[in-house]
C-alpha cells in the first residue's frame, strides 16, 4: 500500500453487513384492518346468536341494541363520562407526579429506600375496598375520594417502574461518563433519567388502565354522578341494555386514554421504538 | 522511543481486592510507561488484571500500591479521572442521542457549545466512515460503525492519553481485521498517545510501537517488546517474517509455543 499523502483522506473501511436499512412498518391499513375485522367478527357472531337464540335483552342485549342505547342516551352518557374522565385525569396526574417524585427520592437515598419501601409494598396489600368507604366518610360525596382512589391505584406501578428504570442504567455507562469528566448531578440528568424513561412509560400505561377501574370503583362507593354511579343505578333498574352501553362508553374512554399514553411515549422517546425495531431486523 | 517525553507512567503498581485469606492480588509491582504519541499495547492471559489496570489508569479505581504519573505530576488514580480518555469494550452509545450528538459528549462536558462541538465532530465523520449517519441513532448502525462512533467520541474528548479496552473484541474476525487496518491509518495523523488492552497478539503487534506482556494473576510485566516495524503499516505485514518472529516471541512469553497452542 502506498504511503498516504493526505492524512485527512478517509482510509478504506472494512466491509461490513449493511446497517439495518429503513424500517419496515405495516401501513395504516395493516394496523387498522386486523383489529377492525376481528371486532366485526365477534360483534357479528354475538348479534346473530342473540337473534337466533331469541335471548332476552335483560340477560344479554345485542350489539345493535347497545349501540342504539348509546345514541339515544348520548347526552346522559356524555355528561357522566365527563365527570368520570375528570376524576381519572386528575387522579392519574396526581398519582403519577407523586410516584415519580417518590421514585427519584428513593433512588437518591439508600436510607429512604430501606425505610419506605416496605411501607410502599404494604400499602398495596390494603384493599381499596376497605379504604374507599372511609375516604367517602372523610371527604363526602365530592370528587376528592374518587381522585384519591385513582391516585392510589396509579401510584404503585409508577413508583416501582421508575425506581427500576433509574437503577437499570448501565453502570459502565456511568463510569464512562465519569472518565469524560461528567459530574454526578449531570449524570443523573443526562444518563439516568433518559434511560429510565422507557420504564416510566410502561408504568404509566399500566397506571392509566388501572385508573379507569379506580374511578369507577370510587363512584360505586359513594357518588351522585359519573359512569360508575350510572352503571350501579342502571343495574338496579335492570336496564341491561343501557348498562352495556355505559360499559361500552367507559371502555372507549379507557382505550383512548391508553393509546394516548402510548402516543406521548412515541413522541417523547422515539429512539426506544427505533432501536427495538432495528434489533428485531438484525435478528 | 527515548526522545519523546513520557506522558503516563505507572511504577510498582499493585492492587489487592478484599482482605485476609480471601484477598486477591490482581496486580503486583507493575511498571509501565507510555511516551508522547506512542501506541502501546498490553496483552496477557485472561485474568491477568488487565481490566483492573485500565480502571486504575482511567482514574476509576485507586491502586493499593505504587505510584502514577501523568505529564510528570505524581498522584493517585483520582488525578487521572477526566484527563485520560477511555474507551470500554462495549460502545455504550446513548440510544436516545443521534450518532453526532453521541460523539460530541466529551466536548459538551468540557463546556464547548453544541454548534461548535458538532462542527468539530462533522469534520472527522468521513475519516471515521460515519458520513451520512450523523442523524441516525445507535440502534440503526452495525457493530463496526458503532465502535467507530465510540472511538470518535473518545478522540474528540481531546484527552492526550487514550485507553482502549479491547475495542474490537466483540466484532467478527473479518470486521476486526478491517477495523485494525483502519485504526492504524487514522492514528497516523494526528498521533494520539494510545494504550490498548487486547488478548489478540496480532492486533497488538500490528498496531503498536511497543507491547507489554503481562503474567497471569497477579499481573506484572514479563516482557516489554519494542515492535520496531516500519510505518505506515498494511495488513500484509502480519504474514511477513519479522512480524511472525515477534509473534513467536510474544506467544512464548504468554506461555504457549506455536506447536502446542490450541
Amino acid at each position: 500500500m502506498p504511503a498516504r499523502t493526505d492524512p485527512r483522506a478517509a482510509p478504506p473501511l472494512p466491509e461490513e453487513p449493511p446497517a439495518p436499512s429503513d424500517r419496515r412498518r405495516p401501513g395504516l391499513a395493516g394496523r387498522v384492518l386486523p383489529p377492525l375485522a376481528f371486532s366485526l367478527l365477534v360483534l357479528g357472531a354475538w348479534q346473530i346468536y342473540t337473534e337466533l337464540a331469541d335471548i332476552s335483552p335483560l340477560l344479554l342485549p345485542s350489539p345493535w341494541q347497545v349501540a342504539q342505547s348509546v345514541v339515544d342516551n348520548a347526552s346522559l352518557f356524555a355528561r357522566n363520562a365527563l365527570v368520570t374522565l375528570q376524576e381519572i385525569l386528575i387522579g392519574f396526574a396526581l398519582g403519577s407526579a407523586a410516584g415519580i417524585a417518590l421514585a427519584v427520592l428513593l433512588t437518591y437515598s439508600r436510607l429512604a429506600e430501606r425505610a419506605v419501601y416496605p411501607w410502599l409494598v404494604a400499602s398495596q396489600m390494603v384493599p381499596i375496598v376497605a379504604v374507599a368507604p372511609i375516604l367517602v366518610v372523610w371527604f363526602g360525596f365530592t370528587i376528592v375520594p374518587k381522585v384519591i382512589v385513582v391516585a392510589l391505584v396509579c401510584f404503585f406501578p409508577i413508583v416501582v417502574n421508575t425506581i427500576d428504570g433509574l437503577k437499570a442504567v448501565d453502570p459502565e455507562m456511568v463510569r464512562l461518563m465519569r472518565t469524560l469528566g461528567m459530574s454526578r448531578p449531570r449524570i443523573m440528568r443526562s444518563v439516568r433519567v433518559p434511560s429510565a424513561l422507557p420504564y416510566l412509560f410502561s408504568g404509566l400505561k399500566v397506571a392509566m388502565a388501572l385508573s379507569v377501574i379506580g374511578a369507577v370503583f370510587g363512584e360505586w362507593v359513594g357518588a351522585s354522578e359519573g359512569l360508575g354511579y350510572l352503571m350501579l343505578a342502571l343495574n338496579n333498574q335492570l336496564a341491561t341494555v343501557d348498562l352495556f352501553a355505559a360499559v361500552l362508553v367507559l371502555s372507549v374512554i379507557g382505550i383512548v386514554l391508553f393509546f394516548l399514553v402510548g402516543l406521548v411515549e412515541r413522541l417523547v422517546i422515539p429512539w426506544h421504538h427505533e432501536s427495538r425495531r432495528a434489533l428485531q431486523q438484525q435478528q | 522511543m527515548p526522545d519523546r517525553p513520557i506522558r503516563l507512567r505507572a511504577s510498582g503498581l499493585g492492587k489487592r481486592f478484599g482482605a485476609g485469606d480471601r484477598a486477591v492480588q490482581a496486580l503486583d509491582g507493575l511498571d509501565l510507561e507510555v511516551a508522547e504519541g506512542e501506541f502501546v499495547s498490553v496483552i496477557g492471559p485472561s485474568g491477568c488484571g488487565k481490566s483492573t489496570l485500565f480502571n486504575i489508569l482511567a482514574g476509576l479505581e485507586e491502586p493499593t500500591a505504587g505510584a502514577l504519573e501523568l505529564d510528570g505530576a505524581r498522584g493517585g488514580a483520582s488525578g487521572l479521572l477526566g484527563r485520560v480518555g477511555y474507551m470500554p469494550q462495549r460502545d455504550l452509545l446513548m440510544p436516545w442521542r443521534t450518532i453526532l450528538d453521541n460523539t460530541i459528549l466529551g466536548l459538551e462536558v468540557a463546556g464547548v457549545g453544541r454548534p461548535e462541538a458538532r462542527r468539530q465532530a462533522l469534520e472527522l465523520f468521513p475519516a471515521f466512515g460515519l458520513a451520512g449517519f450523523e442523524r441516525r441513532r445507535p440502534g440503526e448502525l452495525s457493530g463496526g460503525m458503532r465502535q467507530r462512533a465510540a472511538l470518535l467520541r473518545t478522540f474528540l474528548a481531546g484527552r492526550e492519553v487514550i485507553l482502549l479496552d479491547e475495542p474490537f473484541g466483540a466484532l467478527d474476525s473479518l470486521t476486526r481485521a478491517g477495523m485494525q487496518q483502519w485504526l492504524v491509518q487514522v492514528w497516523e495523523e494526528p498521533r494520539k498517545t494510545i494504550l490498548l488492552i487486547t488478548h489478540d497478539v496480532d492486533e497488538a503487534l500490528f498496531l503498536s510501537d511497543r507491547v507489554y506482556v503481562l503474567s497471569p494473576r497477579p499481573g506484572r510485566v514479563v516482557l516489554s517488546l519494542d515492535v520496531d516495524l516500519p510505518r505506515p503499516r498494511a495488513y500484509e505485514l502480519t504474514t511477513s517474517e519479522p512480524f511472525v518472529e515477534r509473534k513467536q516471541l510474544l506467544l512464548e512469553r504468554l506461555g504457549m509455543t506455536l506447536g502446542e497452542a490450541s
